[in-house]
């Protein structure tokens, strides 16, 4: 089977406006959380999106999803059978029709639940706001999805603090997928939960991608969650990407500073491999006054003057393996 | 080694020496509108001179608790096991019981950012809101070198450079002094231009740097044991790796005892000499983190390690710990992992409470597997 494309992003850009002070204040500057970012996500796979907090992760999911807007770039929704869609020019009745096709698993699943209502009620927003049919046909479509789930479905007259934190993401997630989308974007969907529990959760995901196809966009800041569940990895830093690849491409044959350094910072499990991370100084610059030229430089133990005058061009150094950076070639 | 093997029996005169903390057979339950809770249930160890002593667990293990318990910052409806014993080092060299003193002592409140500081996971809710950096560390500092001449910390180990330094100093510094010291301190743990920090608020630093003003706050009275809560868990893995090779750094330099809690196996193989694994408030098993983790002997370690995702085998398939960790609530009875142990004996561990069994090589574990 070829990949076909799903979700295609094309120069996407996400600009917040900085006011300056008071209440009538102007426009001083924009914080620039994206800026000109493409990609395509495979049907049927799993992009991982890493960097560091503060680099746009969330924001690019979010714009896909229409929860924010789009400053600038194409977002594209390839339909099954139906062609290409612009998501950008959704708008009222049909966007809402159509965020059945898109849904988002949140962080923290002690935040993300109503303490107020059931785990059915919770379950069944979504079909209730789409008026997806009779009261009878939904509880059907929730007991369905809590049992793919794992939920068990004599507790779905419960109110949500009764459950772990394991079975809250559960809920989270059948949540997102009662409504049957094809696309689900994972924000940092297990960094609140515990390994055991994190390692169910993981496989839940997986199964239910091998079940029904489901595209996910899966953001998170641990490298060894997004080295399992993901089919390609893209790395972020400061609002673009810098660098693209399969996921064993990222992960064996690194060729961005940036992400052999965010590889290396992660502490293994096994005491007797050395732990020596690759020296990054400094945090991650102010995306509202982004560095000149590359934006690695100041923190990039390899960089030099043309790295700080002239930005890298975004190029595939080789098959499927995109980068940002004018000596890639030279650091192997 | 059978001396050591059952609970509660005192200390040799060579674990003594090295101690900075002993904890033997500590209880902490809490009175809840539910019935009385406990969190931790007889939990013994040891913090050593110039080591780090990793505390792993899922949350809800005690991890926290059991270590807030030697500061006493604990919950109002907390209640400390009369049987349990909390012997720490304040300053003099020997061990004293800490667990009989009330939470609003003056000695625990000279123990309290003295003889042990904290630092915790969110480091913007640590710092006040309303001080400058340079105020909150002078705070500590004026009050805890102060502290250290008063009786209970009177005498100094003479090997101790800091607190040679310190007996040097008048018995009250002077603001102007510990202004100084809060920027030597900030220097120190790698913040520039520390003269023009000290200045600024904690919301104007950003994370990584307040988790480091923290430290330097921790480590401004120079205190004989630091316990860090997740001090790296809200941070991002390129500032983590800076923090933790502070952190190693800064214990070479002063020979102070770590406890670090953490629920990342990945970063207590990197940082702690020692680990001890928490299950529902009892430590299933502890030693050496290299054999524990090469070689773990609990079934429960060995779930928590094969959970881990890894980096360098992409298998796309994990193994669960099966379960859920039980509510505190209903603890179960016997061994507390047997609801989710695939090794399970039946009609023993859901009988029997297993006791800590010593292995040899200073590995400990509580497992009738091992009998």
């Amino acid at each position: 089977m070829t990949a076909q494309p799903l979700i295609e992003v094309q120069n996407l850009k996400v600009h917040f406006p900085v006011r300056g002070k008071g209440l009538f204040g102007g426009v001083s500057g924009y914080v620039r959380a994206v800026d000109d970012v493409s990609f395509v996500i495979n049907r049927g796979e799993t992009l991982g999106l890493v960097g560091e907090s503060g680099s746009g992760k969330t924001t690019v999911g979010r714009a896909i999803l229409r929860a924010l807007d789009a400053t600038d770039g194409q977002l594209t929704f390839h339909r099954n059978g139906a062609g290409p869609l612009d998501l950008r020019m959704l708008k009222g009745d049909s966007l809402r029709k159509f965020r059945r096709n898109m849904q988002l698993v949140f962080q923290d699943p002690y935040a993300s639940l109503n303490p107020r209502m059931t785990v059915r009620d919770i379950i069944a927003e979504p079909l209730e706001c789409l008026k997806w049919g009779t009261r009878q046909e939904i509880d059907d479509r929730v007991r369905e999805v809590a049992g793919k789930c794992k939920l068990n479905v004599e507790h779905l007259r419960r109110f949500p603090h009764a459950f772990s934190g394991g079975q809250r993401q559960r809920i989270c997630i059948a949540r997102a997928l009662v409504s049957g989308p094809q696309f689900v974007v994972c924000d940092e969907s297990v960094s609140a939960l515990d390994v055991s529990t994190q390692a169910e959760i993981l496989n839940l995901l997986m199964d239910l991608q091998d079940e029904f196809g489901f595209t996910y966009l899966f953001i998170a800041h641990d490298l060894s969650v997004v080295a399992q569940v993901s089919t390609r990895v893209a790395v972020m830093y400061v609002g673009r990407f810098v660098e693209w690849a399969p996921t064993r491409k990222i992960f064996f044959n690194p060729r961005h500073p940036y992400t052999k350094a965010l590889l290396s910072a992660v502490p293994v499990v096994d005491p007797s491999r050395e732990f020596n991370p690759f020296k990054l100084s400094g945090e991650i610059p102010n995306p509202a006054d982004p560095p000149s030229g590359c934006r690695f430089h100041t923190r990039c133990p390899h960089a030099d003057g043309r790295c700080k005058a002239e930005m890298p061009d975004w190029r595939e150094i080789d098959g499927e393996h995109f980068v940002a950076c004018h000596h890639a070639e030279r650091l192997g | 080694m059978d001396m050591e093997a059952s609970v509660g029996v005192t200390s040799t005169a060579a674990t003594e020496a090295s101690s900075v903390l002993d904890i033997r057979n500590l209880k902490v339950s809490f009175r809840t509108d539910e019935g009385i809770v406990t969190a931790v249930d007889g939990v013994s160890f040891q913090a050593r001179k110039g080591r780090t002593l990793g505390l792993v667990g899922e949350s809800g293990s005690g991890k926290s608790v059991s270590t807030r318990a030697v500061t006493k910052l604990l919950p109002k409806n907390a209640i400390i096991d009369p049987g349990s014993a909390i012997r720490l080092d304040t300053g003099n060299g020997s061990l004293t019981d800490v667990a009989p003193l009330p939470a609003n002592s003056r000695e625990i409140r000279n123990i309290r950012g003295g003889a042990v500081a904290m630092i915790f996971q969110e480091p913007m809710a640590s710092f006040s809101p309303v001080y400058t950096i340079g105020n909150q560390i002078a705070e500590a500092v004026r009050l805890h070198r102060r502290a250290a001449l008063s009786p209970l910390g009177a005498t100094e180990t003479v090997g101790d450079q800091i607190a040679e330094s310190l007996r040097a100093q008048n018995a009250k510094l002077t603001k102007q002094e510990a202004w100084e010291i809060a920027i030597e301190m900030l220097h120190k743990v790698g913040i520039s231009n520390a003269n023009l920090r000290v200045d600024q608020y904690p919301h104007e630093l950003s994370g990584g740097m307040r988790q480091r003003a923290m430290i330097a706050t921790a480590l401004s009275t120079h205190p004989k044991l630091l316990i860090a809560d997740e001090p790296t868990t809200a941070l991002d893995v390129t500032i983590q790796a800076q923090i933790l090779e502070l952190m190693g750094q800064l214990q070479a330099d002063l020979g102070m005892s770590i406890i670090f809690i953490t629920h990342d196996m990945g970063v207590i193989a990197q940082v702690a000499h020692d680990v001890a694994v928490m299950y529902l408030g009892v430590i299933v098993e502890r030693g050496p983190t290299r054999a524990l983790i090469e070689d773990p002997k609990h079934p429960y370690t060995e779930g928590l390690l094969q959970a881990i995702p890894r980096m360098d085998v992409l298998s796309r398939r994990l193994t669960p710990v099966p379960g859920d960790i039980p509510s505190p609530l209903e603890r179960p009875a016997g061994c507390p992992f047997q609801t989710r142990c695939p090794k399970r004996i039946p009609g023993r561990c859901d009988r029997e409470t297993p006791q800590e069994i010593g292995l040899g090589g200073g590995r400990f574990v509580s497992c009738f597997l091992h009998e």
